[in-house]
């Protein structure tokens, strides 16, 4: 089963997304900032990595980076979770490693094409 | 997809106004002239996560307000703005503000409009006059939908590094096919030969013409992600019928033309508003119109059993017409019960989600290594329920870590893991929810459970069971900790913990295994408003006994009852001595079998430990609405509620755990 | 759909080699059904050996079900060096990802992929 790690430190927003994914079929593990991501990444290699940007203890940024450093992410799509009013945190996330990135707010529907078109 | 957001609300509210206390007292931390840009930086986070969280799950206004006040404490933060006392109290207001808005949402009641747009107004000024030395607003491109085929011409040249960001032109192009007709000429100048090249770099290029009947804002959201990391340029060839976009008002059919060359929504630049309008699927309600909506169904469930009782009597062939719709009726007044229950479920995700991070915590504090493992989180239970458990499990969790899981050396030389592994697992079993707290850990010490337990006075048989022996933890005041720790204190809690699972109906079981850990299972029942009942007559009186907490029922012979002196009387049941308990003098009833062997024995078990109920008769089983005695009488001990009969009189619910507890301890006394 | 055994990802590919009938004119090799970004370092190495090998050289591409183009890439230098140094390759089945993808990618051409699959 493709397993996704779900990083956000917002409880609600990273309920919505888990359920919406586990609900289209993926398995999904949760962490609520970027260190316990990595924690969790260092231990599996999940097949998709869906980060907040801002975090305490580690933001979303800081954790790409980290995980494109780990032979086992080298490839592994890394998405970013931004809003329309942070441009540059796309960029600075793509400079980071990641693949790309979805805006908030998103709906189900927008977040599971994301998703599956990425790990097609 | 349909997915219902409203679970996440509570959840949402919850955090919002924890952020909005975090941004209260972070403001009021900061030192005018010369602010720590670390608290800058939490104040506009938590403005950040309220404003992504409000505009998911649709509360627009609070999004509104919050992009606002991000807006100012972005420039605060990027340092294009000086932090003066204005803002500051600008910004607390402003925090009063969304927490009334939140007020509103939660609660479903009028915000007070007239002082969010007074505020409103006062920050949209106050950006106005902002001092940047470069425009913070991102102007979102006007985004004109080009209705006509255009033809594209695209060149995508990625830069070396493209896949390393986990990118493939191979998706890329795909989804540019899913806008139109397209012809890609392959550019292999740059590839290297097989010897020198580099498996994990991108050579290739692509020129590709595009017929789509789309805007170069939809072609260009294709390559959102890859634009910095490759050469490209998308220029329009031929505008077909380019007219028709700028003349757009007598184009009425215009629509259906987009209709019939289809697929093409998907890629329409996303915008708020769709993302609002899929969530109408739900709307808020209070709990109180549930509660009193689940209330009306009781009595209608109540109702329904009354006139199935008085219909028994009469001749089904004569009233044939009416039985049929009175079967009828039973079906849909089920359904009606279950489908006004699901309304009030919400997944053990709920109470969940605290753990993974208080386990972190908590390990990092005493200085172990732990990981969480979470089963069945999607299980539902009754919200009322979920409410009242968290604690409990809260205590549970940290008593596992506490003093379940050893410290890293001592689980290596044990041959372990150093990192131990706490469980929570969920899954319905029945009528009932079983929730496990499990861990790897040193699991209880038998020897030192005893001996604590005679130290504090307390009586306990030396070949007592496990189950009882493992119970002892929960006795007040109790504790094996060789050292008190601030963890999870000196058992303080645990006693707390069992009274609380009790009085939501639930039971605890302990299993135990000596350096391999214990496990703690706490069933519960999925709902407190309505219960599986073995109905028992006693005299006149119905008594209603959970069924859950039904081990089996028997008539015993005369040879194994036994009276012992001044313990009253106890059965014999295959072998295990278990005390009698006639509830004709539990309750003081003036009626009622007093012999035995002519009444019925129904064992009940609670924690481990069985009694044995003497009753008349066995009435059947049904599903009762429970009503509660103490709203509207009083508490009686070894009661834990009432029912409305099929024919009218009120049945008491008996309180198994407390029955037992009463005459099992005696016993061991 | 992911199906790796655990040595095969440990060891990177496995590619099976199986001559031909007469061991002096052809060599067939036999392409896995994974080709994602992953595997592209362990395909370029098995390839390598053989860019410069004197038989016909046949790709059993039947199995591939995923392919990056990543991958692509590699087959069309491998299909471009051979050619500049007048060698052959012929596919032996090449499946449908393989053919849509060389599609997509406008490199059917220069993959020779156009042509009626050889018989087996």
């Amino acid at each position: 089963m493709t397993r996704i790690l779900a990083v956000d430190d917002s409880t609600s927003m990273r309920q919505m997304v888990a359920f919406t994914l586990k609900a289209a079929g993926f398995d999904v593990v949760e962490a609520e900032d970027g260190r316990v991501a990595l924690d969790l990444a260092a231990k599996e290699k999940f097949s998709l990595v869906l980060a907040d940007v801002n975090m305490p203890n580690m933001d979303g940024i800081t954790l790409v980076r980290n995980l494109r450093t780990m032979p086992d992410y080298k490839f592994t799509p890394l998405l970013m979770l931004t809003t329309e009013s942070t441009p540059e945190k796309k960029m600075e996330g793509k400079s980071a490693g990641a693949t790309g990135w979805l805006i908030k707010p998103f709906n189900p529907d927008q977040l599971i094409t994301t998703i599956k078109r990425v790990l097609a | 997809m349909e997915i219902d957001f409203s679970r996440f609300h509570q959840t949402f509210f919850e955090e919002s106004f924890e952020g909005l206390d975090v941004m209260e007292s972070a403001l009021l931390k900061l030192d005018i002239g010369n602010a720590d840009s670390e608290i800058i930086n939490t104040i506009f986070r938590a403005a950040h996560s309220m404003k992504g969280g409000a505009a998911t799950f649709g509360f627009l206004d609070v999004a509104g307000f919050t992009h606002l006040l991000e807006t100012l404490l972005d420039q605060m933060r990027s340092g294009q703005r000086a932090v003066t006392q204005h803002d500051v109290d600008l910004l607390l207001r402003s925090v009063d503000v969304v927490r009334g808005l939140l007020t509103a949402a939660r609660d479903s009641t009028a915000a007070d409009t007239q002082s969010v747009e007074q505020l409103r107004a006062e920050l949209e000024q106050t950006l106005l006059s902002a001092p940047s030395d470069k425009p913070a607003a991102v102007s979102a491109a006007p985004v004109v939908a080009a209705k006509a085929s255009n033809h594209w011409h695209i060149r995508f040249a990625p830069h070396r590094n493209l896949f390393r960001g986990g990118n493939d032109p191979l998706r890329i192009i795909r989804e540019l096919g899913t806008l139109g007709e397209m012809q890609v000429t392959l550019d292999d100048q740059a590839l290297p030969s097989f010897e020198v090249a580099d498996a994990e770099d991108c050579y290739l290029a692509w020129n590709i013409e595009l017929h789509a009947e789309c805007s170069r804002a939809s072609v260009l959201e294709v390559f959102a992600w890859v634009e910095d990391e490759s050469d490209l340029t998308i220029e329009l060839v031929q505008e077909k019928a380019a007219a028709a976009v700028v003349e757009a008002k007598p184009e009425v059919t215009k629509p259906q033309l987009a209709v019939i060359q289809g697929g093409r929504e998907n890629a329409a630049p996303a915008d708020a508003h769709k993302a609002s309008s899929g969530e109408s699927g739900s709307i808020r309600v209070g709990t109180e119109k549930i509660d009193s909506l689940i209330n009306l169904v009781g009595e209608l469930v109540i109702t329904q059993a009354m006139l199935a009782q008085q219909a028994a009597a009469l001749d089904p062939v004569l009233h044939e017409k009416l039985m049929t719709g009175l079967s009828q009726l039973d079906r849909n007044t089920r359904s009606m019960q279950e489908a006004v229950m699901s309304i009030r479920m919400l997944p053990m995700d709920f109470v969940f989600s605290r753990f993974p991070r208080l386990i972190r915590d908590l390990a990092g504090k005493l200085g172990k290594q732990a990981r969480l493992v979470m089963v069945g989180e999607s299980t539902e239970l009754d919200k009322s329920v979920i409410e009242k458990i968290a604690d409990p499990l809260n205590h549970l969790v940290r008593n596992s870590l506490d003093h379940g899981i050893e410290m890293p050396d001592v689980r290596l030389a044990a041959g372990k893991d150093s990192s131990g592994t706490i469980t929570l697992k969920a899954a319905h079993r029945g009528g009932s929810i079983m929730i496990e707290v499990s861990d790897d850990g040193r699991g209880l010490d038998r020897a030192k459970l005893i001996a604590k337990a005679k130290e504090r006075g307390i009586t306990v048989s030396d070949n007592a069971p496990d189950g009882e022996i493992w119970q002892l933890i929960f006795a007040p005041g109790f504790s094996t900790a060789e050292k008190v720790t601030d963890i999870s204190g000196r058992g303080v809690g645990m006693d707390v913990v069992k009274k609380n699972i009790q009085a939501l109906g639930g039971q605890v079981d302990i299993t135990s295994v000596d350096g391999r850990g214990m496990t703690i299972m706490i069933r519960l029942p999925l709902t407190l408003a309505i219960l599986d009942g073995m109905s028992v007559s006693v005299g006149e009186e119905i008594f209603i006994v959970p069924l859950n907490a039904v081990a089996e029922s028997l008539q015993p012979r005369a040879e194994d009852v036994k009276s012992i002196a001044g313990q009253g009387r106890v059965v014999r049941v295959r072998g295990e001595i278990l005390p009698l308990v006639p509830l004709r003098e539990v309750f003081h009833l003036g009626s009622g079998i007093t012999e035995p062997q002519k009444g019925i024995l129904v064992l009940i078990e609670s924690e481990g430990r069985k009694v044995a109920l003497m009753v008349d008769e066995l009435v059947g089983q049904q599903q009762v609405v429970i009503k509660s005695l103490e709203s509207n009488y009083r508490r009686i001990s070894g009661i834990s509620g009432a029912t409305i009969l099929g024919d009218g009189r009120v049945a008491l619910i008996l309180d198994v755990g407390e029955l037992v507890r009463a005459n099992a301890c005696d016993q061991a006394a | 759909m992911k199906k790796k055994s655990k040595s095969e990802s440990a060891a990177g590919i496995s590619l099976v080699k199986e001559s031909g009938n007469s061991a002096e004119s052809s060599l067939v090799i036999k392409l896995p059904a994974e080709l994602g970004i992953e595997e592209a370092g362990g395909l370029r190495q098995m390839l390598a050996k053989d860019v410069a090998d004197e038989r016909v050289v046949t790709l059993d591409a039947s199995e591939i079900q995923r392919i990056h183009a990543a991958a692509l890439q590699l087959f069309c230098m491998f299909c471009k060096d051979r050619r500049k140094a007048g060698r052959d390759v012929s596919w032996r089945e090449p499946s449908v990802a393989l053919r849509g993808a060389a599609a997509l990618l406008g490199a059917t051409t220069l993959l020779s992929l156009g042509m009626e699959p050889e018989a087996a």
